[in-house]
């Protein structure tokens, strides 16, 4: 019974906000620091870092969304939850719906706008994300894991 | 039941808690104002702290109650800051218990109480100062000696919130029914081990505990050399220059003998009377010479046991034996993973010892899939690399000292091969999982029942895909976080069936 998820395509454009407020954030402190190297004679050379890496941090983040958007995939079946990410690095998880202690759906101020939610699925040791999803099948995945969770033996810790 | 107070006792125990706060105030204000030591006030300073550490723990013993129902252990605290602690004896992960040698006389120990629940790093309760017999009452409590199983699943069940801490229903587990325990007796002392003396000089004699130690040492003399004038220390460094060869590599071997001798008397100190007993369906283990100490744990709450071997008892076909638990007990040694159980015995006795106290053991260890053809130079690969390029680094940088890196990489080298040779995954049989790994020329082994496996996750990158090779990460739950048990480059279709295994499993 294979019923694997994507992620909403619109994940993409949060992820690509995401980028571009870390190159502002980067880009403030460049001005920052060019700032104190020019008021406080800092050592020159932090101008020629801080500008390049930014750069290239972004660059790099950006280029990979379609490759993580691509690769990254979830499933809910009777007993449990996986999870695969990643294709040069392919990376499988499976959480037995009876380990979860508890569900959280989350929304940050990005995530609102394009009204996606990220679901936090807990077991005793660790919490596996699921990134975002529409509000109704967020909803409809914290019932069926608690639907599953309530039937299922309690297995914890 | 009404609310009851610590020993007596227990405000001497506060007094010294609040001076050692106290004192570091005033080496504080000391610091700033060595005069102050000269000024005729000083005295009425550290009066006035004395006075005010007194009314503070006086406060503090006043304030601090505790209440034991059928239910619950509730603790009061605190003045401006009230704080009432429920804890629901159904709840309680472990209970250990700790008694320097000048309190055994009265018979008063410090109690400290862990659930599951893992907002803190520290214990949920600590009730520093009570008589045993109120430790026995509340063990009395949690393990009830008259009533069988379905009375104690028939207990108002508080934990209907989904919250991580520990619950009841998975009495019917089938470990469990087989534990003798479960039977006819309430309770009944099960299987009983103590140390005997050889054992524990053998486990003093190979712990390798003066590693550390050495390393402190370094650390300490560092520190000195920071703090004592650089005059000082050439003029002794010169002194040392100019001994002979003999006596400086006796010096040497004095301090290696003292760091020895001191890490021996350590590890005697710590596991000395050590003692394992299975009292019903719990596991109690006791040790210590200047400090007693106990701990006292379900056996069901055991996560995981390992059997652990450094490469000199490898050598001498020793093991300890660990459980892993959801408590931070036990685990006051930072080398230390879990509860020790069995400090040390024959490597091919460990099946058999230990499951005389855990039921779930297998009599015997299955089948281990080693580390695939083609994963064993990757593993090496992966130890070696980094040393080796630091080292080429330093070579350039300062020939010819820095080619003394390639002593790290020879060691690398052989942790790689070591780590290789030592990787290993069972393939999941009925609902125990056998997996081996080795860091740094020691090895685990590591036996895992598959509902206490909190989630498996298979890695592998594209490369590893061609060659047929995965890598298995076991996630646990351990003292307050999780544990990563990680496989390195088995075959993928060993994986795939512990992963099938795992899901099957539920």
């Amino acid at each position: 019974m294979e019923n694997w998820q994507q992620l909403p395509v619109k994940i993409k454009q949060v992820w690509r906000l995401e980028v571009g407020i870390s190159l502002v954030v980067g880009l403030i402190l460049a001005a920052g620091m060019f700032f104190a190297v020019y008021f406080w004679h800092w050592a020159q050379w932090l101008n020629y870092i801080i500008v390049p890496l930014t750069l290239l941090d972004c660059g790099i983040e950006s280029a990979l969304i379609p490759y993580r958007y691509r690769f990254w995939r979830y499933q809910i079946t009777a007993s449990d939850v996986e999870i695969e990410a990643g294709f040069f690095w392919h990376k499988q998880v499976a959480i037995p719906i009876s380990r979860i202690q508890n569900v959280t759906l989350e929304a940050g101020p990005l995530l609102q706008l394009f009204g996606l939610q990220k679901v936090k699925v807990e077991t005793a040791a660790a919490a596996h994300e699921i990134s975002g999803v529409l509000p109704k099948q967020a909803e409809l995945l914290k019932k069926q894991i608690m639907e599953l969770a309530q039937e299922g033996e309690d297995n914890d810790s | 039941m009404t609310a009851k107070r610590l020993h007596p006792a227990a405000l001497l125990y506060f007094c010294y808690q609040t001076t050692k706060n106290a004192l570091g105030w005033l080496l504080i204000m000391l610091v700033f104002n060595l005069d102050m030591l000269k000024s005729p006030w000083f005295w009425w300073i550290a009066l006035g702290l004395l006075l005010l550490v007194i009314t503070a723990s006086a406060i503090k013993y006043w304030r601090f109650t505790y209440e034991m129902n059928d239910l619950e252990l509730s603790i009061n605290s605190g003045l401006l800051f009230q704080k009432h602690l429920h804890i629901a004896y159904s709840k309680i992960q472990t209970m250990q218990t700790q008694q320097w040698f000048y309190l055994r006389p009265f018979g008063l120990v410090s109690l400290q109480i862990e659930t599951s629940g893992h907002s803190e790093d520290k214990a949920e309760a600590v009730l520093p100062v009570i008589s045993r017999a109120i430790v026995e009452q509340i063990q009395e409590l949690r393990f009830p000696k008259q009533q069988s199983i379905p009375n104690e699943t028939a207990n108002p069940r508080v934990e209907s919130q989904p919250d991580d801490s520990a619950s009841l229903s998975s009495e019917t587990q089938p470990d469990e029914t087989k534990s003798p325990s479960t039977v006819s007796r309430p309770v009944k002392i099960g299987a009983h081990y103590r140390i005997k003396w050889d054992d524990l000089n053998l486990y003093a004699l190979t712990s390798l505990a003066f590693l550390p130690l050495l390393l402190g040492l370094v650390t300490i003399y560092n520190r000195v050399s920071d703090t004592v004038p650089q005059k000082y220390l050439d003029s002794a460094l010169t002194f040392v220059a100019h001994e002979s060869l003999l006596v400086l590599s006796s010096l040497l071997f004095i301090t290696l003998l003292l760091s020895l001798l001191f890490s021996y008397l350590l590890v005697i100190n710590r596991y000395f009377h050590f003692e394992l007993v299975q009292e019903g369906k719990r596991l109690k283990t006791s040790r210590g010479l200047m400090q007693t100490k106990e701990v006292a744990t379900p056996v069901k709450k055991v996560q995981a046991v390992i059997s652990s071997q450094t490469l000199l008892r490898q050598w001498l076909k020793l093991a300890t034996v660990e459980a892993v638990l959801a408590s931070q007990a036990g685990s006051d040694e930072k080398d230390e993973a879990g509860l020790v159980l069995l400090p040390v015995l024959k490597r091919s006795q460990v099946l058999v010892q230990t499951s005389r106290f855990v039921s779930w053991l297998p009599a015997k260890e299955p089948h281990v899939f080693m580390t695939a053809e083609g994963g064993r130079w990757r593993i090496i690969r992966n130890a070696v690399w980094f040393p080796a390029v630091v080292t080429l680094a330093s070579a350039i940088l300062f020939w010819p000292y820095g080619l003394l890196g390639l002593l790290v990489v020879l060691y690398a080298c052989l942790c790689g091969v070591y780590s290789a040779r030592n990787n290993g995954l069972s393939q999941g049989q009925g609902n125990l999982l056998v997996a081996k790994t080795a860091r740094f020329l020691s090895r685990k082994t590591f036996f895992l029942p598959r509902e206490k496996i909190q989630a498996v996750t298979l890695k592998q990158t594209v490369w590893m895909k061609k060659a047929g090779l995965t890598t298995v990460e076991l996630t646990l739950r351990a003292g307050n976080s999780a544990r990563y048990v990680e496989v390195r480059y088995l075959s993928t279709q060993v994986a795939q069936a512990v992963y099938r295994w795992y899901r099957q499993g539920g």
